[in-house]
């Protein structure tokens, strides 16, 4: 469990910077990476990309917009036929994060198994 | 996958939380790098953004400045100043056509066809060859790009996100451009077509009862009535010759409605300075308010450039070096629309169906063909128009653009389609110490034709309309023409020193509103569609008040009172009998004060009735297929009360009765009282705020939650405050040219055109309750009177 964290959490780390530096889908191959070289099961390898990912998704553009009181996610969620909900904008981009973040995750395991 | 007409911009870039949308959500102030380094510069520039996000520029010299210029509205309005350029390149489905298709490609191939990139090209190539104007478009474009070099993804503008494509570099050319794309907006629309249609189907009675050149009782046009003109000695052989007769050679048309959009009627602006003699203070005052569409991001962009050589204040046009409309430590200056007819159209003659040959006295000549390329957003091949250009100008109907084959023949010239320099203009202005700089100025204006007001700390007060003012024959341009004599082609233009002006008028001021510039003593011929209520009411109030202050002045920008209801109102009232069932919309508008406040409901019975009443008034027009204009307002009114049984009120639908003005005021009565009842039904509150339903729109239309919608606002058009729906005034300035300048300014939006900012509308609630903001015009920048949010330094 406590591994599952400590991948979970460099994943998070790892992609935050990877984005920062280059471009979106740099975070997600970053689960990759970590999965490809850090041994475990492929559900592990999963559920820490997905939930790395998810954490850092849902962290960034929760801070982004409560710091903004919204001032344009509401705007965006509603170009987005999302009827202005900033809970709904917020709940895709952790999505697409996740799942970007635990198919990577999963894809380095399994090219890990093929060595 | 298609969101509101707009392509899905692609899922995970955007909505990735380091770099997509979510990085242009902007807490505080907007993001800015403390300090920029470039060896384009001279030395170091200091900008202090104040309270409401007004960039102070100090510089140590003009090009420094004007590198700061570019470098700060670029920070400010990258997306906006760029996404203009393009569209007056012709050039949009380069961004939209994967999602906008065949119509915004239409769009491209008329504003190519109106020639304004090829003009713009032209304008480019003089100001490179004049060493300062090329030396001020480099320092801007080279701030602009020092800017766009500084951004990654991250940094964009959301638009560039939205729609998936990126800045490409700033080039002088674009700052051309953007000139074009004003004289655009303000000239681009003719009535020529609809005109000549009208005269052949109605004769020359009709029109000259219903579209005089000059209105049949005028008062106030911009220079004083009786004022006597002097006539250009270059020019004096032609222009008396007046015995040509252009109405002989209208040409037989027959087009139906173009598939463009028309610019709304009645917009327009109103400029005015009153001289010392009548305020309180004893100095001069000006006060400006430019009427334009009500966009985000804002059309103006306001700041302060300071230079040791001159210090200037107010707003500037995203794109374009220098300030528009300001002033500095000696003058102050504004403009307002010429509203002349400088766009004609001419009916060629070609020898056959290939169009490669026509006839121009008596003699076949070669067209020459422009090919236009137009590339097309995720398509592979570009597509290619094939434009024929003549003497007469350019043919801009054809090739399927309408499916009207008489357009095939019809060539357009416009004066905006002529290369020029109107930036001098205002590069001199900014430096402007008095009337013979203010004059000297004006001198570099070709389109579109601005009443230029002034007013200076001497004393003085001016306005002069200038812009390439051609010497036209009586007639001349007002109809489509055959296009086959040279003599028939634009005569010279009237020399800068004769176009209509006045400086220091005995009654103590100066204003336009877009009206007449002069009465019909006025020796050259002009047309146009001009304004004839907001200069009355605006003349009216200026002879009337005394001992003028800034609020006066502010409460006359804001003045709600309607002189076209006032005129108009009584005329039908004396012809209403029958109102059974609607005595409620009857008694609201017996009891109105003529006054279009917000939450009046007069204003919004009076302004259906009139819209109802003139609808079926021209039915036969608006019914018919091809381009039609209706007559003006104070034309209508005046026919109404002389020639009540005109044959044009018959209303068609009833064939077997004939229809007179009295008639038509019940019916079109009973019709307002039904529409009222049915929206009053559907739970709208009946003001006039709610009927006008004033919004301001991004750009991008399609962008609806980019703008702020049914804003609570008096005034419309004809109305000194002309906040219309989607047209209103786009920046309201009080100057007053006391020893230490005061002024006061305010627009409908904000500094930022991030749509993610708290600076994108934050001026918007002000300008809608009609108040102010007071401009700080710094004297240097270590000042400290007023609160700094930010300091910027450039440096070498």
């Amino acid at each position: 469990m406590k591994t599952f964290f400590i991948k979970l959490i460099l994943i998070a780390g790892l992609a935050w910077l990877a984005q920062y530096f280059t471009v979106w889908y740099a975070g997600p191959l970053m689960a990759l990476l970590v999965n490809l070289f850090w041994k475990g099961s492929s559900s592990q390898a999963f559920f820490t990309g997905f939930f790395g990912l998810a954490l850092l998704w849902f962290g960034l553009a929760f801070y982004a917009d409560m710091s903004t009181d919204g001032i344009l996610t509401v705007k965006i969620a509603h170009i987005f036929p999302l009827g202005g909900s900033r809970a709904a904008l917020i709940a895709i981009t952790t999505f697409i994060g996740s799942l970007c973040g635990g198919l990577c995750g999963w894809t380095g395991a399994l090219i890990r198994g093929l060595r | 996958m298609v969101l509101n007409g707009s392509a899905l911009p692609p899922v995970g870039k955007f909505l990735d939380p380091v770099n997509g949308f979510w990085a242009n959500a902007e807490k505080d102030i907007p993001k800015q790098k403390k300090a920029l380094q470039s060896d384009k510069l001279h030395g170091e520039v200091s900008i202090v953004y104040d309270e409401r996000w007004v960039p102070h520029i100090f510089s140590t010299d003009a090009r420094d400045a004007y590198f700061a210029q570019g470098y700060v509205t670029a920070s400010n309005r990258l997306w906006q100043m760029e996404f203009q350029t393009y569209a007056s390149a012709g050039r949009l489905s380069e961004i939209l056509y994967h999602s906008a298709g065949e119509r915004i490609l239409n769009v491209d191939r008329m504003m190519r066809r109106n020639g304004l990139a090829e003009s713009a090209k032209a304008s480019l190539k003089s100001f490179e060859n004049d060493p300062e104007a090329n030396m001020i478009i480099t320092a801007y474009t080279e701030g602009v790009n020092a800017y766009i070099e500084s951004l990654s993804y991250r940094d964009y503008p959301v638009e560039y996100k939205l729609l998936d494509y990126k800045p490409e570099p700033w080039t002088g050319l674009k700052c051309a451009l953007l000139l074009k794309y004003m004289a655009h907006m303000l000239t681009g629309e003719s009535d020529d077509i609809a005109l000549t249609h009208q005269l052949n189907a109605y004769g020359a009675d009709f029109i000259n009862l219903f579209y005089p050149d000059f209105p049949v009782d005028m008062k106030d046009p911009i220079v004083p009535e009786g004022t006597v003109f002097e006539k250009d000695p270059a020019l004096l052989p032609q222009a008396d010759s007046a015995s040509t007769d252009t109405l002989n050679n209208i040409a037989d048309i027959a087009v139906t409605q173009l598939p463009f959009e028309k610019f709304p009627e009645g917009y327009g602006s109103n400029n005015w300075a009153v001289a010392g003699s009548k305020t309180k203070t004893g100095a001069p005052i000006l006060c400006n308010d430019p009427h334009l569409a009500l966009n985000f991001p804002s059309i103006w962009f306001e700041m302060q450039l300071s230079t040791p050589d001159y210090n200037v204040y107010g707003v500037s046009l995203p794109g374009a070096p220098a300030v528009i409309i300001g002033f500095n430590e000696h003058i102050s200056w504004g403009v307002t629309n010429g509203t002349r007819d400088v766009k004609d159209y001419y009916k060629l003659t070609f020898k056959d169906e290939s169009r490669k040959e026509y006839l121009v006295d008596g003699q076949w000549e070669k067209v020459s063909i422009r090919r236009d390329t137009f590339y097309l957003r995720g398509e592979s091949e570009p597509f290619i128009d094939e434009v024929i250009e003549t003497r007469f100008g350019t043919v801009v109907y054809d090739n399927g653009l309408t499916k009207d084959e008489s357009t095939k023949n019809l060539a357009c010239t416009w004066i905006a389609s002529e290369p020029s320099n109107e930036l001098f203009t205002f590069v001199k202005l900014n430096r402007a110490k008095n009337y013979d700089d203010y004059a000297a100025a004006l001198k570099h204006f070709n389109c579109p034709a601005q009443n230029f007001v002034f007013a200076s700390k001497t004393g003085d007060v001016a306005i002069w309309q200038q812009g390439g003012l051609y010497a036209f024959e009586k007639g001349q341009g007002r109809f489509v023409q055959e296009g086959t004599s040279s003599d028939d082609l634009w005569p010279l233009k009237i020399n800068a020193d004769y176009t209509p002006h006045v400086k220091n008028p005995e009654r103590g001021f100066v204003s336009s509103a877009n009206q007449h510039p002069t009465d019909s003593l006025y020796p050259y011929y002009y047309n146009g569609r001009f304004e004839y209520f907001r200069n009355r009411r605006l003349n009216d109030e200026l002879r009337r008040l005394t001992g003028i202050t800034v609020q006066d002045m502010m409460k006359l920008q804001n003045d709600n009172y309607n002189l076209l209801a006032a005129e108009a109102l009584p005329v039908m009232l004396g012809y209403i009998e029958n109102n059974a069932g609607y005595e409620k919309y009857l008694s609201i508008v017996k009891d109105w004060n003529y006054y279009n406040d917000a939450q009046q409901a007069g204003p919004a019975v009076f302004q259906h009735w009139w819209d109802s009443m003139v609808a079926i008034m021209f039915d036969e027009l608006l019914s018919g297929d091809l381009e039609y204009q209706i007559p003006q307002q104070y034309n209508i009114i005046r026919v109404m009360k002389s020639h009540p049984e005109h044959v044009i009120f018959d209303y068609k639908p009833s064939a077997n009765k004939k229809e007179t003005v009295k008639e038509l005021v019940n019916i079109s009565f009973k019709e307002t009282g039904k529409y009222l009842d049915s929206i009053t039904a559907a739970g709208m509150e009946l003001t006039w705020a709610n009927y006008k339903h004033t919004s301001v729109e991004h750009l991008l239309f399609t962008l609806k939650p980019f703008g702020r919608f049914n804003i609570q606002t008096g005034g419309g058009k004809h109305i000194l405050n002309a906040t219309a729906d989607r047209w209103g005034p786009s920046w309201r300035m009080v100057v007053s040219l006391e020893k230490e300048t005061k002024a006061y300014g305010v627009y409908p939006g904000g500094q930022s055109g991030n749509p993610g900012s708290k600076f994108y509308d934050n001026f918007l609630d002000k300008w809608a309750a009609g108040e102010y903001y007071e401009l700080w015009y710094m004297k240097s920048n270590q000042e400290q009177s007023k609160p700094v949010l930010f300091t910027q330094k450039l440096f070498k």
